[in-house]
């Protein structure tokens, strides 16, 4: 019979610098409202930072989640440059490696529950942007999960949705028309991964160096063969996530009041 | 001997099939209530399956607010009768494009958390569409799901938008009361691409006529504010036009539902408005600035940010459908 599986989960904060990155609590305020409707979920949260920034902190406590707080800043020489297209280096890869370390060995965590699920823990790591859009029942379709389970994700790779096509049950292609000659044309947005799986391969992380594209490949082809993933959402005709992205907000006369020296209270957090 | 058994027997039948329909009848229970149960329940699990008090409320929300407490001095324990939260009627406009539906399911998940919380769901479209109607079957709580088109001379850019359709809920809400007493209820704007903390609804549900506060990441500003001395608002932190006599962003703002019902001809204007005056428009039809409450301690909190989606891109897309399976986005 099943008993009730605890569901991992990892979240990439992108938390650049406050200015940088002015929606970052509205992201995270939103996120954390969607997974306060899901049972058995542990937040991880991992900030592209030196170390805990008291925003999210705060916001980490006042969640009522079950959360661990992780902090690794990205190298420079990753970073993306003052004008430079997101799309141009892959982001939040330490951030997410920094998580996978976390679940394997312990160690390092600057708020909420230190130490990772005991071995032998069922359940399942899903890697979750903040800008993404997520039903509850996706997670309750991930939540069995026993290697790699995958599904369609909506508003990506140029498509209404990119998706597995799957046939008696068995992912048998991808619906997908961006660089399809990917080992795994999937989104981030669009894979679990069992927690037993990612212990037995402790090597299995993202690789930074990975072409355009294909971060979710690097991790994936340590783990499974496309032909073993297991299809969810009604045998991938169901889009339960979404690829949203949020407009950076125009700061025009904040850049104007801020020449003028009588910028916005920094005091007041947004 | 066995006759008068039997005779005995078939004498007593009808009684004892009586008796159990009787038993039936009052063990059965009462038809249910004519006012719908809440949707909300006010636990949700958290960590370990625990159950824990709904909203704990950090660092942001007020303390003392009389029904979060009892939540969670008493966590286990039916509530006390007491008289009911006032309900908070959310009016969003929407209308169909590729993230609507994610748009409104973000939407749904955070109102979801909120207590007596009223969605009312405007569709810019000629009928309702199934997208929007099999959603809200889902959703999880009290919705009202209406409709009106936008006329097309409407449609420019530049002119104001969702006129009609936040029109249309102000209308359902005072034909719904103008037979019987209001019940307390709140009102507020709820545009699908904004965010909300659930901090925001608890400040706004003790709104007496018309309460206001800040808003982040609007007017081309870190955040917009009404400016607050002594508890009244005395002007207006805004990157924009700060001469309106109302210069506040349609996320700022909530008014009482007898307001509402007060000043039946209070609806936002196509005649004569210019764009950007919306909400100043509305606002001058029902209240004064030297009403106004504020919200969000003196209006120095951002509890609402005017977040908005990036257009999507679709540019991969076949111009013919070509998939065999239709799939909902």
């Amino acid at each position: 019979s099943h008993s009730q599986s605890p569901e991992v989960e990892g979240a990439a904060g992108h938390g650049l610098q406050e200015q940088g990155r002015l929606v970052q609590k509205a992201e995270l305020v939103r996120l954390s409202q969607t997974l306060s409707l899901v049972p058995r979920l542990h937040w991880l949260l991992v900030e592209d930072a030196e170390g805990p920034t008291p925003l999210v902190s705060r916001l980490l406590a006042a969640s009522g989640l079950l959360f661990t707080h992780l902090a690794v800043l990205t190298p420079k020489a990753q970073r993306l440059r003052e004008g430079e297209p997101g799309w141009v280096r892959p982001r939040g890869v330490e951030q997410r490696n920094r998580a996978l370390d976390w679940l394997r060995s312990g160690g390092g965590a600057v708020g909420g529950e230190k130490d990772p699920p005991p071995a032998g823990t069922r359940g399942v790591v899903y890697f979750a942007d903040d800008d993404n859009t997520y039903s509850r029942e996706l997670f309750e379709e991930m939540r069995w999960t026993r290697g790699v389970s995958v599904w369609p994700v909506g508003l990506v790779g140029g498509l209404r949705f990119e998706g597995p096509r799957v046939q008696d049950g068995r992912v048998v292609g991808f619906h997908t028309a961006w660089e399809p000659n990917r080992p795994f044309p999937v989104d981030m947005a669009g894979f679990a991964v069992a927690l037993p799986l990612l212990l037995a391969k402790p090597s299995a992380q993202f690789d930074a160096t990975a072409p355009r594209g294909h971060l979710e490949s690097s991790l994936l082809s340590h783990l499974v063969d496309p032909k073993d993933l297991e299809p969810r959402a009604a045998n991938c005709t169901r889009v339960l996530v979404w690829h949203t992205r949020t407009e950076k907000p125009k700061m025009k006369q904040e850049e104007q009041l801020q020449r003028q020296g009588r910028g916005s209270d920094p005091a007041v957090e947004v | 001997m066995k006759s008068v058994l039997f005779s005995r027997f078939f004498i007593l039948l009808p009684w004892i099939l009586i008796v159990i329909i009787m038993l039936d009848v009052d063990t059965r229970r009462p038809a249910p209530p004519l006012t719908p149960r809440p949707y909300f329940s006010p636990y949700v699990v958290g960590r370990g399956g625990a159950r824990l008090p709904l909203r704990r409320g950090g660092p942001d929300s007020s303390p003392g607010r009389g029904w979060q407490k009892r939540n969670e001095s008493r966590p286990q324990a039916r509530p006390r009768p007491e008289p009911p939260l006032p309900t908070i009627y959310a009016i969003t406009p929407t209308y169909s494009r590729p993230v609507q539906k994610a748009e409104l399911t973000r939407l749904a998940n955070t109102f979801r958390q909120v207590a007596q919380l009223h969605w009312i769901l405007v569709e810019d479209a000629a009928a309702r569409s199934e997208l929007v109607s099999r959603f809200l079957a889902r959703a999880g709580l009290p919705s009202t799901h209406l409709h009106v088109p936008t006329p097309r001379r409407y449609k420019r850019p530049g002119l104001p938008r969702a006129t009609e359709q936040r029109n249309a809920g102000l209308a359902w809400l005072r034909q719904r009361h103008q037979y019987q007493r209001a019940q307390p209820g709140v009102l507020f704007f709820a545009d699908d691409d904004n965010t909300y903390s659930l901090e925001l609804f608890q400040e706004m549900r003790t709104t007496r006529k018309v309460s206001v506060w800040p808003v982040g990441l609007v007017g081309g500003r870190r955040y917009e504010r009404p400016l607050v001395e002594n508890g009244k608002v005395v002007g207006w932190y805004t990157g924009w036009r700060a001469d309106r006599p109302f210069a506040i962003d349609m996320a700022g703002f909530a008014v009482s539902l007898q307001v509402i019902l007060s000043n039946p001809k209070a609806v936002f204007k196509r005649r004569g408005s210019q764009p950007g005056m919306q909400e100043s428009d509305f606002l001058k039809q029902i209240t004064t600035v030297e009403e106004l409450e504020p919200k969000a301690s003196n209006c120095t909190k951002v509890l609402v940010w005017h977040t908005r989606t990036e257009k999507v891109n679709l540019a991969n897309e076949p111009k013919y459908r070509l998939d065999t399976v239709k799939i909902e986005v």
